[in-house]
């Protein structure tokens, strides 16, 4: 039976529950291929190394004629180029688990049923996502998106939903009644049975659930056990079935291992997108955001390469969490051959459901997504390539401003006799009788303002002592200079171009 | 209410004009009535053309700028010549937490990271030092322009001219005490003559 190796609540199962039931029949393929996008023939193997048996095929190599449980052998006689994969179970057992946890933004409600299935419970979600319909095809939209081939059952106990979604069922089983009617088309591997149980089954005949429940009670449970009986009543709602609750981890981390070493940073990208999605479901589900994440890309025999990406404010939003990922990549060389790739976030960080606003309109959307600019311009050009500016309450001009985060301000006074442009560093000037000439430009400097006199900074060693003049070149140009009040070793008090009035 | 700040009102169409849509207004009278929206193109670029930084070209947006401030709008500074001066700024009536310079290191960087700033729809005005670029770059800032609603503002130096496809393109000459603005591409009508704006 169901393998619940969750720890957490018993849920008792109530009577308007309604339960969705997803089952991953190629889980195992799934596992290990859903970071690669190309086609190529890919079969999963089991059993003893000499007598290899395929598993699971992929949709390539089933038009190619090769089947579950075939000899590898003949499997290979079919293709040539067969791609052999082999099982990792600590690798679908983790999946399972990353699905629960992105389960979890449709419904509080996710239990682990098996090694391959999930279930959740639905019927408090329905009006929320606006029906059964628009939630159902969300789900598998979002499961397909994750790389994973999904089977839906849905009906109104646990065991009902997983068996019709074993037999691939699809229209739901939203009562009792219905319930009964489609389990009875359920063949009786759809049941997921011990084999000794089965092999009873098929001894007597019987083909399907249906065929079961037209027995009397009392001889089935002589043949078959009373936990089969149980088993038949839980899952047709005749005798409660509690499921163990499953429990979000408190941070997110996902691996994807690639089918084929990777050097291209579009096929990366594809294995990437993917977790980015199960990162944004995670934190949907938790109603969090991230202030940054890290990628690490693991080649064989080497250190993983650790790519960290680093937000303004955190966020979920996928769309926007790839963008970043894709400039950054973009800036960082990768080692050959990358063979798998993990995505770890430890800072989970609450974050209020997104509200879309009555008036979207440009100026709202300006304020509420310039973090999104940041961060994007900051990933390619580096963090201090992208700031904001402040004023700082000082009198040394140099000193009346800096660089800061985007969105701060400053102490500081503003001056509207300031020169709207400032240079880097103050620029010696030539100077001709005594009066300073302006590079590049030929013609005089004729003062036009001052003497301003600035005498600042004495405490900190950073001291000045000028005089500072507005002055217009013959050309058209407005400069701010000073003259030093101390001369020089020369005797001459020497002239700097300081900002430019713009 | 004055007839100006009537007159500014997007839904006021007057019939010696051509209907485009609303410009932001520069501060100047006499330039907002030579340009079709009566102010700066919004959604499209703007090029300023100028013999040598420094002649008066940043007073010229500082109006501009000051109101898209009022409205917490953003603006985007890429590869500025110089710091743009913080206390000056202010002064203009600049709201500094809602300023973004960026300065990147090369030349494609400056061209992509004006792209991002203009398609993003977070920054009213874009203010850009672009050195080189082509056709098909100014296309594609152009667009940007559009998809972000965005007014770019292009600074360039006459001597670079490989002339950009740009809404708006102006020519400043220094003069005595201000600027001489010629326009010399508008949308929607001809070439017109100077301006003389006092700085």
């Amino acid at each position: 039976m169901g393998d619940c190796r969750a720890e957490g609540i018993q849920l008792l199962a109530g009577t308007n529950m309604l339960w969705l039931c997803l089952y991953f029949r190629s889980l195992s393929l799934d596992v290990l291929a859903r970071g690669d996008c190309s086609p190529v023939p890919r079969v999963i193997v089991f059993g003893p190394e000499t007598r290899l048996q395929v598993l699971v095929p992929n949709a390539a190599a089933l038009v190619r004629g090769i089947h579950a449980e075939m000899r590898l052998s003949a499997a290979q006689t079919l293709v040539d180029d067969l791609h052999v994969l082999t099982r990792d179970a600590a690798a679908e057992q983790a999946a399972v688990s990353s699905i629960a946890a992105w389960c979890g933004q449709f419904t509080s409600t996710v239990s682990l049923l098996s090694p391959d299935a999930v279930l959740l419970e639905i019927g408090a979600s329905l009006r929320l996502f606006g029906g059964l319909p628009p939630l159902r095809q969300t789900i598998d939209a979002g499961i397909t998106a994750l790389g994973y081939h999904v089977q839906t059952g849905i009906a109104p106990t646990p065991l009902g939903a997983w068996w019709l979604a074993r037999a691939n069922i699809a229209e739901p089983a939203t009562d009792r009644e219905q319930l009964r009617a489609a389990l009875a088309r359920v063949p009786l591997r759809g049941m997921a049975l011990k084999s000794d149980v089965m092999a009873v089954l098929q001894g007597v005949g019987l083909r399907t659930v249906g065929d079961c429940l037209r027995l009397p009670r009392d001889a089935l449970a002589r043949r078959c056990g009373a936990t089969f009986i149980n088993m038949l009543d839980r899952a047709l709602g005749d005798a409660p079935d509690p499921r163990p609750l499953f429990v979000l981890p408190p941070y997110f981390t996902s691996r994807l291992p690639l089918p084929a070493a990777v050097d291209d940073c579009a096929m990366l990208l594809f294995a990437i997108h993917r977790l980015v999605l199960e990162l944004a479901g995670f934190l949907q589900a938790r109603e969090a955001g991230v202030p940054g994440f890290v990628l690490q890309l693991y080649h064989p025999g080497q250190v993983p390469t650790t790519v960290s990406i680093g937000l303004v404010s955190a966020s979920r939003d996928a769309a926007h969490l790839l963008r970043l990922v894709r400039t950054k990549l973009e800036q960082t060389p990768l080692p050959d051959g990358v063979h798998e790739v993990a995505l770890v976030a430890r800072d989970i960080r609450p974050l209020a459901a997104t509200a879309t606003t009555l008036f979207d309109t440009a100026e709202t959307r300006g304020s509420d997504h310039w973090t999104a600019l940041v961060e994007q311009l900051r990933a390619r050009l580096g963090d201090n390539a992208v700031t904001g500016l402040q004023l700082v309450a000082d009198h040394r001009p140099e000193r009346a401003w800096h660089y800061c985060a985007p969105g701060e301000d400053g102490p500081g006074m503003s001056d509207a006799a300031r020169p709207l442009w400032l240079l880097v560093e103050p620029l010696l000037l030539r100077q001709r009788d005594q009066r300073p000439l302006l590079p590049g430009h030929h013609g005089a400097l004729t003062l036009q303002r001052g003497p301003e006199r600035i005498e600042s900074g004495w405490w900190d060693g950073g001291d000045v002592m000028r005089d500072y003049f507005a002055a217009r070149h013959d050309d058209g140009i407005r400069v701010w200079l000073f003259r030093e009040r101390c001369p020089d070793a020369t005797g001459q008090r020497r002239w700097f171009l300081h900002g430019i009035f713009g | 209410m004055s007839l100006d700040s009537l007159l500014e009102r997007a839904d006021i169409w007057r019939g010696d004009r051509l209907p485009a849509t609303a410009g932001i207004p520069t501060g100047f009278a006499a330039l907002d009535e030579k340009l079709p929206g009566g102010g700066w193109p919004v959604g499209a670029l703007t090029e300023i053309l100028l013999p040598f930084p420094g002649i008066g070209e940043l007073q010229l947006i500082m109006p501009a700028l000051a109101r898209l401030s009022r409205k917490k709008r953003w603006t985007a500074w890429i590869a500025p010549p110089y710091i743009p001066y913080a206390p000056a700024l202010a002064a203009c009536g600049v709201d500094l937490s809602r300023t973004l310079i960026v300065r990147p290191r090369a030349t494609t960087d400056g061209f992509w990271a004006i792209e991002q700033a203009l398609r993003s729809g977070t920054c009213a005005a874009v203010l850009a030092w672009p050195v080189g670029g082509d056709r098909q770059m100014w296309r594609r800032l152009q667009l940007a322009a559009e998809a972000g609603q965005s007014w770019g503002v292009l600074f360039r130096r006459e001597q670079d001219m490989e002339p950009a496809p740009v809404a708006l393109r102006l020519q400043l000459e220094p003069l005595p005490g201000g600027i001489e603005v010629h326009i010399l591409k508008r949308r929607g009508g001809w070439a017109a003559g100077p301006v003389v704006l006092n700085l």
